[in-house]
């Protein structure tokens, strides 16, 4: 059978159901909420997000997982109720190989995950549009020395006109129940080497530091004549979608597994927010302290987060930011890790995810 | 060739054996009823044939053929449903078809004769889950005959279904049958297998007890009905008959199993001893007595 009736199969599967467009229109909305908030901290002058060609690194930086978190849910509803339902038996019966079946429902989550990526990238693009558009070229466009940033009034977060801020803190909130950022405030070895590892934990941390320390840094002025897309973003495009399709493929093996909506989606977030840091305290306690901060990173959550950290693939963002740092007298921020191998290590996940389910739905009765 | 053959298909659960050593042949035209009470492991075996169980023991071949693959592709030539009729709630009894007819490779073009055929062109458009259990499994044909399959393997089509879906279905199951398909379906309804089936396995606790023709599985065997002024004498005197091979009451009259057909005989017999029959009917034998005696807990083994 051709791949492209496979994929036929799972099309109407999947776009004909209404589920999938909630889920999709709710990321939407979120990333639009989220994206938004920068976009007018931005005009502000608390920072110059969403400005060419920093457009998609910086909403790469601010979504984070968040997407991928989407997509893990949705892919689990998509497997789960094949199972549910009895379809995956009729699709069998059919004259669907087991194989076939197995190999629709991966094209299935390629399909769904380059849909819950393009989302972010077209609303990102479409919030600096807009921004580009309506004039609303950052507060800070003018190159700022220190005097005059210092000299600009510094808005109290407690400020009720702030409507802005409220919505970027809501829906960090949101992404930050989902995302496992709480792992950023533990402290120990493992987290602090997952901290230096995240270069993304280092954005966020510099990005608060914009909005909060005095004084404040430059913000250097953007470039008018900048292209909104660049081979940078593609690349920080690429890592987002190999991390995130990195999550999808580990839902994908629950929902195969357990065949259950709710223990797959359990477990997916069990996992991430709390089961990985008890492997390595673990480790921590049995191995040594060594063998955590060695291992740890090669673990699901940080493997696979690491190449959707954007400073990885766009140098002229962390110049960038590390510009920012140098005015304020921060040191500048390194990106550690070797791209190829984090590539491979996230690919390797996949595969061990993917090969997992497979075996399993090979074996068992359907 | 037979188009369907098992031997000792047996499937065990840890120490249950829900499928036990059943050796089946469906040859090619047959309607071919497969009977049992629930939980007899109709749909196991069934399971089995279509691949989405995997046999604990024995083995099968359909269209002659066995191996993984040659049975895959032998799977092509069969339409089949398992159980409830088993579509996406949310597509309509149409989009259900199409993808039916992907997996299946058959030509869209064929969906509106299928739908045609089981009466459901006219709520195509609506959801599946909108339909009632009886369209359910009216769809579940329509996707069974698409693409004109050699061999169609129907679960209990008749679960459910009030006198007149029985009726429906049964006549669409005929039809197929008449188009040269040889169909194969469980039931544990025994009127239904009787009217619609030209074969019969009779499935008990795993196992199958009895195999043949429906007209043999009948034949061969009589029931009388008989009465007389002085019951007890004649119950003596049935008892003492050589040819009866049992007998029960039921109200007045009692009911004479006999290893032959001779009725004439019997009432000689009871003449012969001084009593005489006030009532003697011969009753035909119904494939509810073979089911009854065949899945009784104390009957015999297989054929």
């Amino acid at each position: 059978m051709k791949l492209a009736t496979l994929l036929r199969i799972e099309w109407i599967k999947t776009t004909r159901r209404r589920a999938f467009w909630v889920a999709v229109g709710f990321l939407a909305i979120l990333c639009m909420l989220v994206l938004g908030g920068e976009f007018l901290q931005g005009r502000q002058g608390e920072g110059a997000p969403l400005v060419a060609p920093f457009v998609w690194a910086t909403a790469a930086a601010e979504l984070d997982a968040m997407p991928a978190f989407f997509l893990a849910l949705v892919v689990v509803m998509l497997v789960t109720s094949e199972f549910s339902w009895r379809t995956a038996r009729q699709n069998v019966i059919d004259g669907l190989s087991r194989e076939q079946f197995f190999a629709a429902k991966s094209l299935m989550v390629l399909m769904v995950g380059a849909a819950f990526i393009a989302v972010p990238f077209v609303i990102a693009n479409g919030v600096a549009v807009y921004g580009l558009f309506a004039g609303a070229t950052p507060a800070t466009s003018g190159a700022m020395t220190p005097d005059t940033v210092a000299n600009a009034p510094l808005l109290d977060l407690q400020q009720p006109d702030r409507g802005t801020e409220r919505v970027g803190i809501d829906t960090g909130t949101v992404t930050g129940g989902l995302a496992p950022r709480g792992l950023q405030v533990d402290s120990g070895p493992a987290a602090a080497a997952r901290r230096a590892d995240s270069a993304q934990a280092a954005l966020r941390q510099a990005m608060q530091d914009l909005r909060r320390q005095r004084p404040r840094p430059v913000i250097p002025a953007p470039d008018p004549d900048a292209s909104f897309i660049t081979l940078a973003d593609m690349r920080v495009l690429g890592g987002f979608a190999l991390g995130s399709v990195g999550f999808a493929s580990m839902a994908f093996m629950l929902a195969v597994m357990l065949r259950s909506t709710g223990g797959a989606i359990g477990v997916f977030f069990l996992y991430f927010a709390f089961l990985e840091q008890v492997i390595v305290m673990l480790l921590r306690r049995f191995g040594s302290v060594e063998l955590a901060r060695d291992v740890g990173p090669y673990l699901p959550t940080g493997a696979l987060r690491a190449p959707m950290d954007p400073l990885t693939w766009h140098p002229a963002m962390l110049e960038r930011l590390n510009a920012m740092a140098a005015s304020i007298g921060q040191p500048p921020q390194t990106v550690e890790g070797d791209p190829l191998r984090m590539i491979a290590v996230a690919l390797a996940w996949i595969l061990v995810f993917t090969g997992a389910a497979f075996l399993a739905f090979r074996r068992r009765d359907l | 060739m037979a188009i369907l053959e098992t031997l000792d298909l047996t499937k065990k659960y840890g120490r249950l054996t829900a499928v036990d050593s059943v050796s089946l042949v469906v040859e090619k035209g047959q309607v071919f009823g497969f009977l049992g009470p629930n939980g007899s492991g109709k749909t196991t075996t069934i399971g089995m044939l279509l691949g989405i169980i995997t046999p604990t023991g024995g083995g099968f071949r359909l269209f002659g053929r066995d191996g993984t693959e040659e049975l895959h592709a032998a799977r092509r030539r069969i339409g089949a449903t398992l159980e409830t009729p088993n579509f996406y709630p949310y597509l309509s009894g149409r989009d259900n078809l199409r993808i039916a007819a992907q997996v299946k490779g058959v030509e869209e073009h064929r969906i509106p004769e299928a739908l045609e055929i089981v009466g459901l062109a006219g709520r195509q458009s609506d959801a599946f889950r909108k339909y009632s259990l009886g369209m359910k499994q009216r769809l579940a044909l329509a996707a069974t005959m698409l693409g004109d399959p050699d061999l169609i393997i129907l679960d209990e089509p008749a679960n459910g279904l009030d006198p007149e879906g029985m009726r429906e279905v049964r006549e669409i199951i005929l039809a197929l049958a008449s188009r040269g398909a040889t169909i194969f379906l469980s039931s544990h309804l025994l009127w239904e297998v009787e009217r619609t089936c030209t074969h019969v396995a009779i499935l008990r606790s795993g196992r199958v007890v009895r195999q043949s023709a429906v007209g043999d599985l009948v034949a061969g065997a009589t029931v009388v009905s008989v009465a007389a002024d002085d019951g007890e004498a004649l119950r003596l005197i049935v008892a003492e008959y050589p040819p009866a091979t049992g007998h029960e009451e039921r109200g007045d009259r009692l009911i004479v199993h006999l290893a032959d057909d001779d009725a004439a005989a019997l009432n000689r017999f009871a003449h012969d001893r001084g009593v005489t029959l006030s009532h003697l009917a011969v009753e035909k034998r119904t494939l509810e007595d073979v089911f009854i005696e065949a899945t009784a807990p104390g009957a015999g083994g297989a054929t």
